[in-house]
């Protein structure tokens, strides 16, 4: 059993893996984004039995998908009238991670749980400024500066996000074997 | 504060609530009651910060100003109608205001009768209130007004219970946490936006549900310090009130809020469960998101710009120039081409985009007259720094006139920066023909004698008999000098008849082909420029002297035949092939007068030329010398 769910929570760390990291080659992502939604909402009917209130996060993910898929290769660019779409598939964003990571958080135990629940505040509180700082009144040398920062925080959390659900993984992993 | 601007407020509260309904529809159950009624905070921040006209996505702005332009340039006379709907507008504010505060009076009244509950039932409210850690209310009066318990007053908060009424802790809790979360005064608030608000029934109902909402939080509070049985209990103290009347003014709040209210209630309650902790820090977080979007307004602009939509022709001038304001352009090169194309094509909503405010009483004067008969360009002849952040410039427009010559229609144009848009005013206006037909190329190797450059210029610049803008004048030893530098500039797309287009050499400008729509974010494509001057000897003996003109900016002087210059002047520069004159050996006979045009080419992007002209007479083996001439710059903008 725990060896289901340590293989359900590692493809969730592929998803971060790559819905995280960037490579393109000649423009073309070999790592697109819609892959990791792809990721997730199997992640999701996985562990559903175990963590039922991840179902909450199921309606989310049909739309980031497309969107995503969307974005890939830059095969469509958000018009200015869909800027308000952008901005509810942004809070659904938000909303996913903040909720995916602390029912991951559940399933850890000591330090683990404590680190996810600290990566989860911290992502949804940089995805709330790099999203809204792009929104403030101000020129788009100061929205770049602003970001710049943030842009290299984020990576890093990004980073730490992904490592400690791959050890999730592992410890959940490790359990099975100790059982 | 006029009757458009209460319109606007209306409208894009509206907006913003009819977002967060969609909000609250997505989110459904994920949210908690208590999160989804404080995401409403998110529309009082809008209520309160004034209206924008600003441009941007989902916003009525366009279609609010379409109304007040079509009935304020439309009727001679509209100060009777629009302070008199305003008039109408205080007077139903004030009636509402009235009305609601009449209500509160009224329940006020009836309070007179009321009797404070002494004894084991105060003391069970009191106690209840200290079981639970909630502040106790300043005082406890039963009713025989009072169909069921309800709280009054923001200062001394009431809790007013029916006569003889027995104590159900439930909806004693239910009332402790209204005043907890100091809802009376939320609901003062909500009446005030009522007020103001009186005239949208859309903005009532959003109104009403925040109500409900506030009574679902309350709900959510109460049962989350229940267990079992007990969240029983209150679902059937709550059922056994929806015959109950509800008592709904802005003073009050009751558990009774009509018997819809209470099923959808009951229904929230069915579905009750805990919710993960850190769903406040969700919820602030998503209210952070939406604060600026929703109060600022989506940004309208992503690069590049959008054309304005072609169905906006189909309105009325009014509503056509309404949208124009509401997509200003971008760029400096974005509000001429947009300009220049609605000219040409007659159409308000372009020439309203990138016109000044200033403008708009004399562009719907026109709004009847046919296009201008000129339909091949734009084009523009130098785009100067007016020394306060905007620029001047000529726009000229072309056509074949029946003689085979080739008329222009020029318009003097200043362009501000209106935040991080560009707006344009016009100065003046003109038409004319052009000098002789294009002379034949010579080459540009610096060998050809300064009389013969006259006319190798045309090559590169248009010969427009008129001075450009600016030109510089000064006096050296008896001999006046005359300099106007100017710059032919293009936008990236020009239109029409293609042949005059060759004709001219303006094809050399374009880089995205021919289009009639404009580009509100255009670049300049291409630059082409020209040294004319004029040179009098006002002595009586012959002077010889070596001339040396050259261009500076931002404190360099720039050395025109390199890249230097365009690198310098250009954004992406590519090429210039000089416009300088260096080292030039002039002779010049008593009272003779020596015009001359001397011309170059450049390629970039660049949306001014803020030079200065700097001169030296008989140059020793500096730039800069005993004999250079200051030279005073005069502005032409007739």
């Amino acid at each position: 059993m725990n060896q289901e769910k340590a293989n359900t929570v590692r493809s969730i760390a592929w998803g971060y893996f790559f819905l995280y990291i960037n490579f393109s080659l000649n423009n073309w992502s070999l790592l697109p984004g819609w892959f990791a939604w792809y990721k997730f909402e199997r992640a999701i009917g996985g562990l559903k039995e175990t963590r039922p209130k991840l179902a909450l996060l199921e309606n989310f993910v049909p739309p980031l998908l497309i969107w995503s898929l969307l974005e890939w290769q830059q095969f469509f660019e958000l018009p200015g009238w869909l800027g308000p779409v952008g901005v509810m598939l942004s809070l659904m964003e938000l909303y996913f991670h903040f909720h995916l990571l602390t029912e991951l958080s559940a399933l850890a135990s000591g330090p683990l749980a404590q680190r996810l629940l600290r990566c989860r505040t911290v992502s949804v509180v940089m995805l709330t400024a790099m999203t809204a700082i792009v929104a403030l009144p101000i020129s788009q040398t100061a929205i770049a500066a602003l970001e710049l920062p943030l842009l290299l925080a984020g990576f890093v959390v990004c980073l730490y996000i992904m490592i400690s659900v791959f050890r999730l993984a592992g410890e959940l992993e490790g359990a099975e074997l100790e059982s | 504060m006029d009757i458009w601007t209460v319109l606007l407020h209306g409208a894009q509260a509206s907006v913003a609530a009819g977002f967060l309904l969609v909000l609250q529809r997505i989110f459904g159950d994920k949210l908690s009651p208590k999160w989804r009624y404080a995401i409403w905070f998110v529309l009082l921040a809008r209520l309160i910060v004034p209206p924008r006209w600003g441009p941007a996505v989902l916003d009525p702005a366009p279609w609010v100003n379409g109304l007040r332009i079509s009935v304020e340039l439309g009727l001679e006379s509209h100060e009777w109608l629009t302070d008199g709907l305003f008039g109408l507008y205080l007077l139903g504010m004030l009636a509402c205001g009235g009305w609601l505060l009449l209500g509160w009076g009224r329940l006020r009244r009836t309070l007179r009768d009321a009797v404070p509950v002494e004894g084991e039932r105060r003391k069970a409210v009191l106690g209840r209130a200290e079981e639970c850690g909630l502040r106790p209310p300043a005082e406890i009066v039963e009713s025989q007004q009072a169909g069921s318990p309800f709280l009054m007053g923001v200062f001394g908060p009431v809790l007013v219970v029916p006569v003889g009424w027995q104590e159900d802790k439930n909806v004693v809790l239910h009332e402790l946490i209204h005043l907890q979360n100091r809802d009376v005064a939320a609901g003062w608030l909500t009446a005030l936006f009522r007020c103001l608000h009186w005239w949208n029934p859309f903005l009532w109902w959003v109104f009403d549900r925040i109500d409900s909402q506030r009574e679902e939080r309350c709900d959510q509070q109460v049962l989350e310090r229940l267990e079992g049985e007990e969240r029983r209990d209150y679902g059937r103290a709550l059922l056994s009130m929806a015959e109950d009347r509800a008592v709904r003014v802005p003073g009050a709040t009751s558990m009774a809020n009509g018997g819809t209210q209470i099923k959808t209630r009951i229904e929230s309650i069915a579905r009750f469960k805990t919710f993960p902790e850190g769903m406040g820090l969700v919820t602030v977080c998503m209210a952070v998101i939406l604060l600026p979007y929703l109060v600022m307004g989506f940004p309208a602009f992503q690069e590049p710009a959008p054309a304005l939509p072609s169905f906006v022709q189909y309105f009325g001038p009014g509503w056509q120039m309404a949208w124009g304001m509401s997509a200003r352009p971008a760029t400096v090169a974005g509000a001429l081409d947009t300009y220049a194309k609605g000219v040409v094509q007659n159409n308000l909503a372009w020439q309203a985009s990138a016109l000044s405010p200033d403008e708009y009483n004399a562009l719907w004067e026109r709004r009847n007259q046919p296009a201008l008969a000129y339909g091949t360009g734009p084009m523009f002849r130098g785009v100067y720094a007016d020394g306060d952040g905007g620029y001047w410039t000529q726009m000229y427009l072309f056509r074949r006139e029946d003689d085979g010559r080739i008329g222009y229609h020029r318009e003097t144009l200043s362009i501000r920066p209106e935040a991080d848009t560009w707006s344009i005013q016009i100065i003046s206006q003109a038409d004319g023909l052009l000098d002789d037909p294009l002379w034949p190329g010579e080459g540009m190797d610096g060998t050809v004698p300064l009389r013969r450059r006259w006319g190798v210029a045309d090559e590169y610049c248009i010969p427009i008999p008129e001075k450009p803008i600016f030109t510089w004048a000064g006096e050296c030893d008896g001999v006046e000098f005359e300099f106007w530098p100017e710059t032919n500039l293009l936008v990236e797309t020009p239109s029409g008849d293609s042949e005059l287009i060759q004709e001219m050499r303006l094809e050399e400008f374009i880089t995205s082909g021919y289009r009639t729509k404009p580009n509100s974010a255009a670049q300049f494509s291409n630059c082409k420029g020209v040294m004319s001057g004029r040179l009098t000897n006002t002595t009586n003996e012959t002077k010889h002297f070596t001339l040396q003109a050259l261009q500076r900016a931002d404190g360099r002087v720039y050395h025109v035949d390199s890249n230097d210059f365009f690198s310098g002047m250009l954004a992406g520069a590519e090429l210039i092939v000089g416009y300088d004159l260096e080292d030039i050996e002039v002779e010049l006979a008593p009272g003779e007068c020596l015009t001359f045009r001397h011309g170059g080419q450049g390629r970039g992007r660049r949306h001014g030329i803020p030079f200065e002209l700097c001169l030296s007479v008989n140059k020793l083996n500096a730039y800069y010398n005993d004999a250079q001439i200051e030279l005073k710059r005069e502005v032409n903008l007739k």
